[in-house]
């Protein structure tokens, strides 16, 4: 099992009249989830149903009021765990915001190779520039500066980079959502490919039903802070049952031509 | 009969740091009846957006338009500031993409109204009052009463979408442009804003432009549609046959990414009760 | 880098920065240039007018007007520049970790800087350099004291708002530690701000030093000092204007430079024609 949370419970802080006692609003009530090995899991659901605020939780950057978050075997809000905050890495929606508009790409890239392990400044261009490679990019990319790629290309530049620690797992923070239609089909067969090669697993957060059945092999549906569905097969995801599972189905599944 | 816009050989130029001007959008026509719905369909810097900008007169500084846009017969890139100022939201309305950053977060929603109102002669607050809460009612908003009295962050995104919309259509425009007003929204949000939008076309008879980059929202509101490459028309034609059969190489490269998406879902989906989508549709 | 050269096609920054280099130098080696002793007294040659010997004249005590004026950049401009770097450095260190880490820390800073900044800040340094007693190093602890409040707040917010960004949250994913998140992150990204604020609060600074001079409490004579300068030439203020107009003039030059450098940076900063 390369991720396991049980029972996440996460609520914020909401402004209140009474500076004393203030009030807390639920966003995630108790939720559970584990990710196996060369899986591809997709968390599914509207605006503002938590699926963000789990993303969060499940890469260490969110720390659960209740409940334990597994990954590989160790603890990973336990402050002696290393290991387990090696084994995942993150891809973000919005691409202008995730790199520093002030590094150039190479500079981007070598952050993360950087914090692990001690390499000289040729090495780890060869390395920068064999990661841009594998997503794509050709070698002039690293002395660019992000303002002067497009949405694309910038995204293949944070897949890169997200791989460069060699993760077990790459969470993917609606990574396709801000991007042109064409553009998002190139990124998810290069997804598709990179978790081949790669051994990766995915776990893919999403509004988008389509963008899930495209990549993913079993879904999960949340809403209001909870999993109400679950599909272990994505083939077979029209025999959902739910009525929220159901409704995100229609809506999506009513826009395409006969 | 005279299309309701008419726009002919419409180029948008921006003047770069060195001082040369260059090309966004190039040599743009295309016609708009009365009571029809155009579809642009285009990536990100296809120009689409620029297209919709010249013709109210938005551009920004730096950008400058050339040709002829005639709205009922008037050129609206020569007209006065004034005379498009006054054209703006009573005869052509505009709703935008992100309905969070369209509103000023520190005016209530009947202060947005009794703005617009008051952009066209319409000053008292009665009558702000009165009008909100019928526009409310109209776009399906419960408690319109108290979303009156709300402020932008207090509303979720879909509501505040219809709220844009409503404020469009406060006039009873004849030309109703709407910039990708469904890309920031979530799927089921997006259904539903469809859903209204078609039935704001079919009550209000209006004529619209409808700028998108995806596919499957053009298809359920345009009756023909334009492919926008690099600032050109590509393709343009009803939406059936562009869609089926697309001619140009730009637009036979959309269909086939959106359709191989799209041949997955519908793999998996078997049998979802599409009823009530169908029939809207 | 893009920024430098924004500002160096502002002919008005270049202006300005051009004067404020030439008063700095001119203040450092205020020694090496050729000047008349500024504190030489000969009653004999007072209010002389402007002349080979004295180019500006001298004052009531015989002392060559331009020598004092030189002179006195040290403590007016000089010792200015000294109380701006080490408000910025203190309040931005407070700044960043209250911004950063969020929390307990961040409550008790911030409401040591509330203490701070509810009293007026004029009154206040008087307040101060009373208790310390009149100085010029005193007045430049007083300032400092005073003012890094309001900067470690600026900073505190604009930390904030960076610590949310997609490439700060990849950093903490990815095992950064934390000097690197803050000094290669989120401090050259405030610094901008940083800089905006302090080339148009220096003028402020300036203006201070000298008013607490001219109040008697900074400076003590005979130190040349500009607002110092003032002070004396307000006694003999019809019989040898020259002398209160060199120390006017030359304040509001270096002052308004300095605003007109803040305004030139933050323009060249703006993101939207970045």
């Amino acid at each position: 099992m390369l991720l396991q949370a049980s029972d996440i419970h996460v609520s914020f802080p909401e402004a209140s009249p009474f500076f004393l006692r203030r009030r807390r609003r639920p966003v995630l009530k108790g939720v559970s989830l584990f990710l196996r090995e060369g899986q591809c899991l997709g968390i599914v659901g509207e605006s503002g149903c938590g699926k963000s605020t789990l993303g969060r939780v499940l890469i260490g950057l969110l720390r659960p009021e209740r409940g334990r978050v597994l990954v590989c075997g160790e603890d990973l809000y336990d402050r002696r765990g290393t290991k387990a905050r090696r084994c995942g890495s993150v891809v973000f929606q919005d691409y202008t915001s995730s790199v520093n508009p002030r590094f150039r790409i190479e500079a981007v890239m070598n952050e993360p190779l950087r914090t692990l392990e001690g390499l000289g400044k040729r090495e780890l261009r060869e390395r920068a520039a064999e990661l841009l490679e594998r997503v794509g990019l050709g070698g002039e990319f690293l002395d660019r500066y992000p303002h002067q790629l497009s949405g694309g290309q910038l995204q293949r530049v944070c897949i890169a980079r997200a791989l460069a620690g060699a993760p077990r797992f790459l969470l993917l923070d609606e990574a396709v959502s801000s991007l042109d239609v064409s553009v998002q089909v190139q990124i998810m067969d290069l997804l598709a490919e990179l978790k081949e090669t790669h051994g990766l697993s995915y776990l893919f957060i999403t509004h988008d039903l389509e963008a899930v059945t495209y990549l993913c092999d079993s879904v999960l549906f949340m809403h209001d802070g909870v999993f109400v569905e679950e599909t272990g097969d994505v083939s077979r995801i029209g025999d959902v049952t739910h009525p929220f599972a159901r409704r995100l189905l229609s809506a999506v599944a009513g826009f395409d031509m006969a | 009969m005279n299309p309701l816009l008419r726009v002919r050989d419409l180029c948008v130029s921006a003047v770069g740091k060195n001082g040369r001007p260059t090309p966004l959008v190039k040599n743009v026509s295309f016609d708009v009846e009365e009571g029809m719905c155009v579809g642009i369909l285009g990536e990100s810097g296809s120009g689409k957006s620029l297209t919709c900008r010249s013709i109210v007169g938005l551009l920004g500084a730096g950008c400058s338009a050339s040709g002829e846009v005639l709205f009922q017969g008037r050129n609206l890139l020569t007209a006065r500031r004034e005379e498009l100022r006054r054209l703006r939201g009573a005869e052509i309305s505009m709703i935008l993409q992100n309905p969070m950053t369209s509103f000023d977060p520190m005016v209530t929603v009947e202060g947005h109204i009794a703005e617009t109102l008051r952009a066209h002669g319409r000053t008292s607050r009665k009558d702000a009052v009165k009008t909100g809460i019928a526009m409310l009612e109209q776009m399906r908003i419960d408690n319109a009463a108290s979303v009156l009295g709300c402020y932008p962050h207090q509303l979720s995104g879909g509501m505040l979408q219809r709220v844009m919309i409503g404020l469009a259509l406060l006039f009873g425009p004849k030309l109703l442009i709407a910039d990708e007003p469904t890309t920031a929204l979530d799927s089921v949000t997006r259904f539903e804003m469809m859903k209204e939008i078609r039935r704001v076309r079919r009550e209000c008879a209006c004529a619209m432009l409808f700028v998108s980059h995806d596919l499957g929202v053009l298809s359920s509101v345009a009756d023909t549609v334009l492919v926008m490459h690099r600032g050109e028309i590509v393709e343009k034609g009803e939406l059936r046959k562009v869609f089926l059969s697309p001619k140009s190489e730009h637009a036979r490269y959309l269909m086939e990414t959106r359709s191989s998406l799209v041949r997955r879902f519908r793999r998996a989906l078997g049998s979802v009760e599409t009823a009530d989508a169908a029939a809207s549709f | 880098m893009m920024f430098l050269s924004r500002l160096a096609r502002d002919r008005t920054a270049v202006a300005c920065l051009a004067i404020v280099a030439v008063v700095i130098l001119a203040g450092i080696f205020a020694d090496v240039l050729p000047l008349n002793d500024p504190t030489k007294v000969n009653v004999l040659a007072k209010f002389r007018a402007p002349s080979a010997k004295f180019p500006l004249g001298t004052d009531h005590l015989g002392r060559c007007t331009l020598s004092r004026l030189v002179h006195g950049i040290r403590p007016t401009v000089l010792l200015s520049l000294v109380t701006m770097a080490c408000t910025l450095a203190l309040g931005t260190m407070v700044g960043l970790v209250s911004g950063y880490f969020r929390g307990t820390v961040d409550e008790l800073f911030m409401r040591t800087c509330d203490i701070l900044l509810s009293f007026p800040s004029q009154v206040m340094i008087l307040a101060v350099v009373g208790v310390l007693g009149p100085g010029m190093m005193n007045v430049v602890l007083a300032n400092i004291v005073i003012k890094w409040a309001w900067y470690a707040r600026m900073i505190r917010s604009s930390v904030i708002r960076f610590g949310d960004r997609g490439y700060v949250l990849f950093s903490k994913v990815s095992g950064a530690g934390t000097p690197f998140i803050l000094f290669r992150h989120i401090l050259p990204g405030v610094a901008s701000e940083l800089l905006v604020l302090a080339s148009l609060d220096m003028g402020w600074v300036i203006l201070n030093i000298s008013t607490l001079s001219f109040l008697g409490l900074g400076v003590q004579a005979p130190a040349p000092e500009w607002g110092a300068m003032l002070s004396e030439a307000k006694e003999v203020m019809g019989r040898a204007p020259l002398l209160m107009f060199v120390p006017g003039t030359a304040i509001m030059a270096v002052v308004s430079a300095f605003n007109l450098i803040g305004d030139s940076v933050r323009d060249a900063m703006d993101p939207k024609t970045l």
